[in-house]
């Protein structure tokens, strides 16, 4: 065993022990990398920088700002009046607000281009929605971290631009038409997923469709509705990017719920904030720490350790890209999702065009495993903000989001060998 | 044994008051924050609000204290996220004891945390200045882990304190 | 149903696939390690395939050939260790887990490298070959020092180039008039701030990974990078038109720790400058073929280049930002004005 196989055993194994062991998954994060570090001889200062590193980026303000949103429409009467919209519109449906959920984030999470963020923003209005209308918390949880990797897909995604950049300068605007379909075919199959669970679990089916009460309801979640309309036409318009559209989401919120429904004063406004940095001290932490643990894994070459591993194992086109995908979801399960993307891209792209892959399809296959990635444990920045927005224990969500896992592996499969789910928008538009 | 934990106890108020100052503080930083982000949006259309080029280091600057900070005040709530799937085929001592051993070794991650983080942030600090800014030392962005780490100590102690109470109160009434 | 993807005959598949691969992953190794070779661990922000790239790998083979194995450099490109700041706080802040980097001389400026401040004020070189009579003199070697004599734990070891930056827009543009009234993305560093504001455009903070969605929808109307970049950002894609006004030369620096710096013998010290000049050259063999290249692509992509006939408006758009920021400095900025 190498010195650096051992230091990546210490790593993994302490931190495996520790979870098991109850230890806060934060901190447990923090401790095996230390362990890592002493044993190498490293200094710890690694540590203070990239806890510092990790929550320093300016796209990652979306997530505390949209939790902020979510929270202050809970409280403002904001939320109220989407709920009873969506009654209105899907209530009759079995697992309607499901579909909401999931049909929300292929639009919403398009914008936003982060499951993150889209966990934060529309988990923390459409959980409590789901819930009060008798969905359990952790199929709400399940269904909304899962439909957040829509947005992965969906353009515009930074995710894209940093495969495009890695892959040696392939077409931005081919990866982005790319995306439309596989963001849709992933939102069918969660959707089949969740009709399915709903059904048997008797998931609750309101009255009766009535365009006189929808039309009824439209009316009062006017200023609700501008809300989303505010944030798409300023992102898509230019008006601002999509992480400062998380602000601009808020400071309007908060004056729809202060100066038009009423349901808070700035005394209320106040007390709010409370919510919003009861559930950001769960979330923001982790994502700082597991940034230690992640730089960890790149010096130690873990990623291109573990794609040397499947190299020469087969030569079946079929298996090699099975392959493809099982190193990168095992890779996010453990790592975030843009340093494997840096990483794994130039290892893993060659193997992939040698069997008749397509960068720009391979590009769509690296988005899903990696998104896959963000909501599995141990380290699962969306499971872990979905666990604190829906305010469900993380491996209560887990257990829920198996099936979906399913779903999500399905529509891998598909992308893998069906190169024209990707390929069909690219090649049509962009010659 | 009962005097002495009465004694302890009653610096809880103390407590109280720190959880409520730091969350005062924690909701300020996050209102600055939403409040020079929407600045520079709006600063970009309306001329008499200013655009300046320092938000984004400051307002990631904020954040990192905003994290931490708020961090350590979850260690008193306890709501720090955990696997807890196994508990119910644990006996109720041996839990009680992992949590004394987490919390402990998370005391040693604070220790770390403070001492190396106040090395860092003041060695860099008289290195460093900010992009943006070129009057503020980079001292500033790093100094959110030595004072986390102090944070953490103050909550982790009680915490520690309460597990140990939690043994003999427990052996007591037994 | 399910269809396996058109894939050429298994045998020569599998053979070229295990090529590209051990050339992706271990870079041409000529030189076995040596069994007590010292590994000195290097970042670049940019991928391998880059001109910045090609010179660190130059660099790399010609250390591990020259030190017959006894020193390892294991770059690590793409960006992979963090930002240039990033890298640079591990590195200065005693980190360890970094030894060397290639940064941009300018990036030392927030730590106090005054000297390499000036290497990337906008318009004082006016040519490539202005910029290698700098890089190739003795004042070269004095500001390649500064970082090392401010106590900063680094030292450089030589400079190269990237190319000249210049701006793209969304929007047709003809010449420095067109800029009135635009949003264009510069980095936050307050002397591109004021240029962006002698242009008459204001300046517009944006991060890096959001600009093309950015300039696609029309947040901002510009931004500036060196002509690779603009290239392998596919920023083409969303603002096709270039005015060559080279404000800056990418000028680069390769640094390495003292800490890094102390552990080696003279021998491997000397090792280390005489690497350095052959990169060094080579890099300057390279930029400007590589970037000619690039621009015949883009023009052939449909890209609208502008060439700039005189620069003396844009100079003098600049030039208050200018004076501000080399008061102490006069006389070197004058030096390396003299120097073309
Ligand atoms: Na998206
Ligand atoms: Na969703």
């Amino acid at each position: 065993m190498t010195a650096n196989s051992t230091a990546i055993a210490i790593l993994l194994i302490s931190f495996l022990v520790m979870i098991f062991l109850r230890f806060q998954i934060a901190y447990a994060v923090a401790l095996s990398s230390i362990l890592c570090l002493l044993y190498q001889g490293l200094p710890l200062t690694t540590v203070c920088q990239q806890m510092v590193k990790g929550i320093s980026s300016f796209s990652l303000m979306a997530v505390p700002f949209f939790i902020t949103m979510g929270c202050i429409m809970g409280s403002g009467g904001i939320s109220e009046k989407l709920i009873a919209l969506a009654d209105a519109c899907v209530g009759w449906m079995t697992g309607g607000m499901a579909m909401v959920n999931i049909v929300a984030s292929y639009f919403f999470g398009g914008i936003s281009g982060s499951a993150a963020a889209d966990t934060a923003s529309l988990g923390s209005i459409l959980i409590p929605m789901m819930v009060d209308q008798g969905y359990d918390d952790d199929f709400s949880t399940a269904v909304t971290i899962t439909s957040s990797c829509e947005g992965l897909l969906v353009p515009p995604s930074h995710n894209m631009v940093i495969y495009a950049m890695s892959a040696g300068g392939v077409s931005v605007g081919s990866l982005f038409l790319a995306g439309y379909i596989p963001g849709a075919l992933l939102a069918a199959s969660l959707m089949i997923g969740s009709y399915i669970i709903s059904k048997r679990r008797h998931y609750p089916k309101g009255e009766a469709f009535s365009i006189k009460k929808f039309g009824k309801q439209l009316g009062i979640s006017f200023w609700a509705l501008a809300a989303v309309v505010i944030v798409v036409v300023g992102v898509v318009g230019g008006l601002f990017t999509a992480t400062e559209s998380a602000a601009v989401a808020v400071i309007y919120s908060l004056i729809v719920s202060v100066f038009i429904y009423r349901g808070l004063d700035l005394k209320g406004v106040w007390k709010t904030l409370e919510q919003c940095v009861d559930t950001l001290s769960i979330v923001l932490i982790l994502i700082s720490t597991s940034s230690i643990f992640g730089y960890c894994l790149t010096t130690l070459h873990v990623p291109d350790l573990a794609a040397n591993a499947i190299i020469g194992l087969t030569r079946n086109p079929i298996l090699i890209a099975l392959l493809l995908n099982l190193i990168l979801l095992v890779l996010g399960c453990i790592m975030d999702m843009a340093p494997i993307i840096l990483i794994a891209t130039p290892i893993l792209l060659p193997i992939a065009t040698s069997i008749g892959i397509n960068p720009i399809q391979f590009g769509i296959m690296i988005i899903l495993n990696c998104g896959i990635g963000l909501l599995t444990p141990p380290v699962g920045a969306v499971l872990f903000i979905g666990s604190a927005v829906g305010k469900v224990k993380m491996e209560k969500v887990v257990k829920a989001t198996l099936p979906f896992y399913l779903c999500m592996i399905v529509v891998l499969l598909l992308l893998t060998f069906i190169p024209e789910i990707s390929m069909f928008l690219p090649n049509l538009l962009m010659k | 044994m009962e005097s002495f934990f009465k004694t302890v106890d009653s610096i809880k108020p103390l407590y109280d008051v720190t959880y409520k100052i730091m969350l005062v503080i924690c909701k300020i930083l996050l209102v600055a924050d939403i409040i020079i982000t929407s600045m520079s949006v709006f600063g970009r259309y309306i001329p008499f609000i200013p655009d300046p080029s320092w938000t984004e280091e400051i307002v990631l600057t904020l954040m990192a204290y905003m994290a931490v900070l708020s961090a350590a005040l979850a260690i008193r709530r306890g709501a720090h996220i955990r696997m807890t799937a196994l508990d119910r085929y644990l006996p109720t001592k041996l839990i009680k004891i992992l949590d004394l051993l987490s919390d402990v070794c998370i005391m040693f991650l604070a220790f770390v945390m403070l001492i190396v983080g106040w090395q860092y942030a003041s060695t860099i600090g008289s290195k460093g200045v900010y992009v943006s800014l070129p009057k503020l030392s980079r001292f500033w962005m790093y100094f959110p882990i030595p004072v986390a780490g102090l944070a953490m100590i103050i909550f982790e102690l009680e915490a520690i304190y309460n597990h140990i109470k939690g043994f003999f109160v427990k052996e007591e009434k037994n | 149903g399910v269809t396996a993807p058109e894939a050429p005959a298994a045998e020569p598949v599998a053979e070229q696939k295990e090529e590209t691969a051990a050339e992706q992953t271990k870079a041409p190794e000529a030189v076995t390690p040596a069994a007590d070779a010292i590994t000195l661990v290097m970042a670049e922000v940019n991928p391998l395939d880059t001109i910045v790239g090609m010179t660190d790998q130059k660099f790399k083979e010609e250390v591990e050939a020259r030190s017959n194995g006894s020193i390892i450099i294991d770059l690590q490109a793409s960006g992979v260790l963090g930002s240039e700041n990033d890298v640079l706080d591990t590195m200065l802040g005693g980190g360890g887990t970094i030894d060397m980097s290639r940064i941009s001389a300018f990036a030392l400026t927030s730590y106090g490298g005054q000297k390499s401040m000036l290497l990337s004020l906008p318009y004082i070189f006016t040519s490539r070959d202005h910029f290698w009579n700098f890089a190739t003199s003795d004042l070269a070697q004095e500001f390649l020092q500064e970082p090392s004599e401010n106590g900063s734990g680094v030292r450089g070891l030589f400079y190269g180039e990237e190319g000249f930056r210049h701006f793209f827009t969304v929007n047709e543009i003809k010449d420095i008039n067109s800029f009135k009234g635009m949003k264009l993305r510069v980095s936050n560093d307050p002397i591109m701030n004021g240029l962006v504001e002698g242009l008459g455009a204001s300046p517009t903070v944006v991060s890096f990974g959001e600009l093309y969605s950015a300039l696609q929808t029309g947040v901002v109307d510009g931004a500036e990078q060196p002509i690779a970049n603009y290239k392998s950002n596919a920023f083409p894609e969303v603002a096709p038109y270039m005015i060559l006004d080279g404000h800056t030369l990418g000028a680069i620096q390769v640094i390495i720790t003292d800490e890094a710096w102390n552990k080696l013998s003279a021998e491997q010290q000397q090792v280390l400058v005489d690497a350095g000049k052959a990169a060094s050259e080579y890099n300057r063999s390279i930029s400007e073929e590589k970037e000619n290249a690039v621009l015949e692509e883009l023009k052939a992509d449909g890209v609208t280049i502008i060439e700039v006939e005189d620069i003396t408006p844009w100079q003098e758009a600049v030039k208050p930002v200018i004076e501000e920021n080399i008061k102490g400095l006069e006389d070197y900025y004058q030096k390396l004005v003299d120097m073309k």
